[in-house]
């Protein structure tokens, strides 16, 4: 076997030296950029207030209570022709819009609904009170402030109920019920943005 | 006959001395090539950056988010970019005036966050505080090549992930990374 010669080795180094040269020896010039992002936040902070317009009388309490994110009514002692005014307010207290991406609704008889964006009816009185029992009346809603579908930073939605317990109101029963509202940042609710 | 011996003798070593003289007293003629490269300069300074958020969000009706690009005073290579108030899918795109200032013409030849080359033509995620979860991801367009004294102009464009964590009335949350992008000489990028 012949050996390759001295001077074809040498040929062949440079050769691929200066390959390697050719590959990684572009100049170069560098700019540089020093980035920094910060984040807002979404953050809705609930209020509650309910009163019991009538009869008067010490009978059929009424408080409510939050507790981070959940809101809490409590009606005790309830009778027929009791009337009660209740208030929920959605304060935005972040630095980001927020949508209202779904609701959801259901109550210790089985009853529930639930919406989607961009599925949220515009006027969520009639779905509210289709969803109670009949012997819970509602006399009226008035919504206030931002409409609940989109809250900007500091902008607050409020909404007051006044509910009338009819005659069919049942004795000494208990009822539950729970709304979720599921708030996100606007811009990814859909139909919103 | 003697006579024609030495002759003959004396002519062969006239001819022998002639043919050695021939040998190491040719003619000469001596062509000396000097030679002298110099090299050009690859150089470039910004100019200019600018975002193209100056009001509502880029895509949005709202006025949520702001961009603010600026270059160092004393060091034309560099800038900052500060983006506050950011929230998931939030866009911007970051346009960066370069001038070439060399002699030779450049094109950006690779863009780095942190390190982590950026491909072309292709968005780069980027999990920024190591929590498993992508914060930001990145999109370069390179903007052509420059010829000395004129501007190339690429295009960084940022946006906002939903593994981005929302700040706190506790705590800020803040990301920061550096961005280099290396311009070439031209004819190495591809």
């Amino acid at each position: 076997m012949r050996q390759a010669k001295p001077g074809v080795v040498f040929v062949a180094a440079i050769v691929a030296l200066m390959g390697i040269g050719f590959g990684y020896a572009h100049w170069t010039e560098t700019i540089t950029v020093e980035g920094t992002v910060t984040t807002g936040n979404l953050e809705l902070v609930p209020t509650c207030e309910i009163e019991k317009l009538a009869p008067d009388g010490p009978y059929g309490e009424v408080d409510c209570e939050i507790e981070g994110d959940t809101v809490t009514y409590r009606i005790s002692n309830a009778f027929p022709c009791m009337k009660v005014r209740v208030n929920f307010s959605l304060a935005n207290t972040g630095s980001i819009p927020a949508g209202l991406y779904k609701i959801a609704f259901s109550d210790s008889e089985g009853h529930g609904w639930e919406h989607t964006a961009p599925d949220i009816p515009e006027d969520m009185g009639p779905v509210i009170e289709d969803g109670l029992p009949e012997w819970i009346e509602v006399e009226s809603i008035t919504w206030g402030g931002a409409p609940f579908g989109q809250i900007d930073p500091e902008q607050e939605a409020w909404v007051e109920f006044v509910i009338h317990f009819t005659e069919d109101t049942p004795e000494g029963s208990t009822y539950t019920f729970s709304f979720t509202l599921d708030y996100w940042n606007w811009n990814e609710v859909p139909g919103l943005s | 006959m003697r006579g024609n011996g030495f002759a003959l003798i004396s002519v062969l070593l006239l001819i022998s001395l002639a043919l050695i003289g021939f040998a190491y007293a040719h003619w000469e003629e001596i062509i000396t090539v000097e030679g002298e490269v110099s090299t050009g300069t690859i150089d470039a300074k910004i100019t200019d950056c600018y975002c193209n958020d100056n009001g509502n969000d880029p895509g949005y009706d709202k006025d949520v988010a702001s961009c603010e690009c600026s270059i160092d005073k004393n060091d034309p290579q560099k800038a900052y970019v500060n983006i506050t108030n950011a929230y998931p899918c939030y866009n911007v795109n970051i346009t960066l005036v370069v001038k070439n200032i060399g002699t030779i013409p450049i094109a950006l030849g690779e863009v780095r966050v942190d390190g982590n080359i950026i491909p072309k033509q292709q968005w780069k995620q980027i999990d920024l505080d190591n929590d498993g979860k992508n914060d930001i991801e990145f999109y370069v367009i390179p903007g052509g090549s420059a010829n000395p004294g004129e501007f190339i102009a690429p295009i960084l464009k940022i946006h906002i992930m939903e593994g981005a964590k929302q700040s706190s009335a506790e705590q800020t949350t803040k990301y920061t990374f550096t961005i280099e992008f290396d311009f070439w000489n031209w004819n190495e990028v591809q």
